[in-house]
C-alpha cells in the first residue's frame, strides 16, 4: 500500500501520469499490481526518484520522451532481499504484456547477490528489444513518498480537512 | 501484492543449510491474498534462511511451508475449496454477466487448485527432499 500513496501523490503532481492498481484477485497470476501510463519522461523522473540518481540507460531505452509509455509494476511487501526465484518470475512475466515498455520490480530491502546479477544481466538483454526494467527498494519507496509528500498530504486535508485544535472552534 | 507459492529445489549443505545460485524452480502457483492468510493462520508457514551462496555468509530470510505440516495445507486448501463452491457467487456462476466477475471467480478456483497440485507435488515426488521446499514469496 506504501507503492499506492507513492503512485497516487506522483499522478497529483505529474499531469500525464496516470495508475490502475488491479484487484487482488485479476492480475495475480500476470505479475501485475499496478499499471502505469505515462510520458517517457514522466516514468524516467518516477524511476530516478526512487533511484536517487539519474539513470541514462532508462531514458535511452525509452527513447523519445514525450511518447507514452506502458509501465507494469510488480510489488513485493516485504523486509528482506528479493531471491532469485522471485526475479526469475518477474522476468518470466514480461513476456506476458508485449505493448508494455517500462517493468518494474517493488520492494524488498535489496536483491540476492544472485538475483541482482540476474536482474543487470536481463536489464542488458531486454534494452537491446526496447523494454526496460528497473528495481525499486523499500527504501526508493521511502524516497517517493518523500518527494510526493506535499501531493499527498494536500489530498488528504482535501478529503478530512485541516486538523484544527477543538478549542479554536468558536461556532456555537 | 501478487504472491506465489513456489516448489524450489535448492542446493544445500550436509546440515541442510540452502543456497544460492543454482536454484531449481519446479512449479509455481500464484495465490491470493485470502490464501495466503488461511493458511498463515493455520500457521503453516515457517521462516527459513536463504544464504546467498555456498561460502554460507550472507542470507535472506523466508518464508517457506512447515515440511510436516503439507498433509494439513492439502486439508486447508481442500476446505477453501469447499467454501467458496458453498458462496452465492458460485451459485449464480450461470447468471454472471459480466467478464469482470468471470474472471474474479476463475483466478480463485485458479489459485486454490494450483497451489493444491503444487503441494501435493511436493508430498508425492519430493517428501524426502528436505531442500526442495515450498516457499512463499
Amino acid at each position: 500500500m506504501r507503492f499506492a500513496i507513492a503512485i497516487a501523490g506522483a499522478s497529483i503532481r505529474e499531469n500525464s501520469l496516470d495508475f490502475t492498481r488491479h484487484s487482488v484477485t485479476n492480475q495475480a497470476d500476470l505479475g501485475v499490481d499496478y499499471s502505469l501510463q505515462g510520458k517517457a519522461e514522466t516514468l524516467i523522473k518516477f524511476c530516478e526518484t526512487a533511484a536517487g540518481t539519474s539513470l541514462p540507460l532508462l531514458s535511452e531505452t525509452l527513447g523519445d520522451p514525450t511518447k507514452t509509455v506502458e509501465g507494469r509494476v510488480d510489488v513485493k511487501t516485504m523486509d528482506r532481499k528479493l531471491t532469485n526465484v522471485e526475479v526469475n518470475k518477474f522476468i518470466a512475466d514480461i513476456k506476458k504484456h508485449p505493448n508494455t515498455e517500462l517493468h518494474l520490480l517493488a520492494g524488498g530491502t535489496a536483491l540476492t547477490k544472485t538475483a541482482q546479477k540476474n536482474f543487470d544481466s536481463q536489464q542488458t538483454a531486454f534494452r537491446e528489444n526496447g523494454k526496460a526494467i528497473e528495481y525499486i527498494s523499500n527504501t526508493g519507496i521511502r524516497r517517493l513518498a518523500n518527494e510526493y509528500k506535499p501531493e499527498i498530504l494536500s489530498a488528504l486535508q482535501g478529503l478530512v480537512g485541516s486538523e484544527q485544535n477543538p478549542s479554536d472552534n468558536t461556532e456555537k | 501484492m501478487s504472491q506465489q507459492l513456489m516448489l524450489v529445489e535448492f542446493p544445500s549443505d550436509e546440515n541442510g543449510r540452502i543456497y544460492e545460485p543454482e536454484t531449481n524452480t519446479i512449479l509455481t502457483a500464484s495465490v491470493n491474498n485470502m490464501l495466503v492468510e488461511y493458511l498463515s493462520k493455520e500457521d503453516l508457514f515457517e521462516e527459513t534462511s536463504l544464504y546467498e551462496d555456498s561460502s554460507l555468509e550472507d542470507h535472506t530470510t523466508i518464508l517457506r511451508l512447515k515440511e510436516d505440516q503439507i498433509g494439513h495445507a492439502l486439508d486447508c486448501i481442500t476446505a477453501m475449496l469447499t467454501q467458496l463452491l458453498e458462496t452465492e457467487r458460485v451459485e449464480k456462476i450461470k447468471t454472471l454477466q459480466t467478464e469482470t466477475e468471470i474472471s474474479n471467480l476463475m483466478s480463485e478456483f485458479q489459485a486454490i487448485s494450483c497451489s493444491y497440485q503444487l503441494i501435493k507435488l511436493k508430498r508425492d515426488n519430493f517428501s524426502t527432499s528436505i531442500s526442495t521446499i515450498v516457499m512463499l514469496g
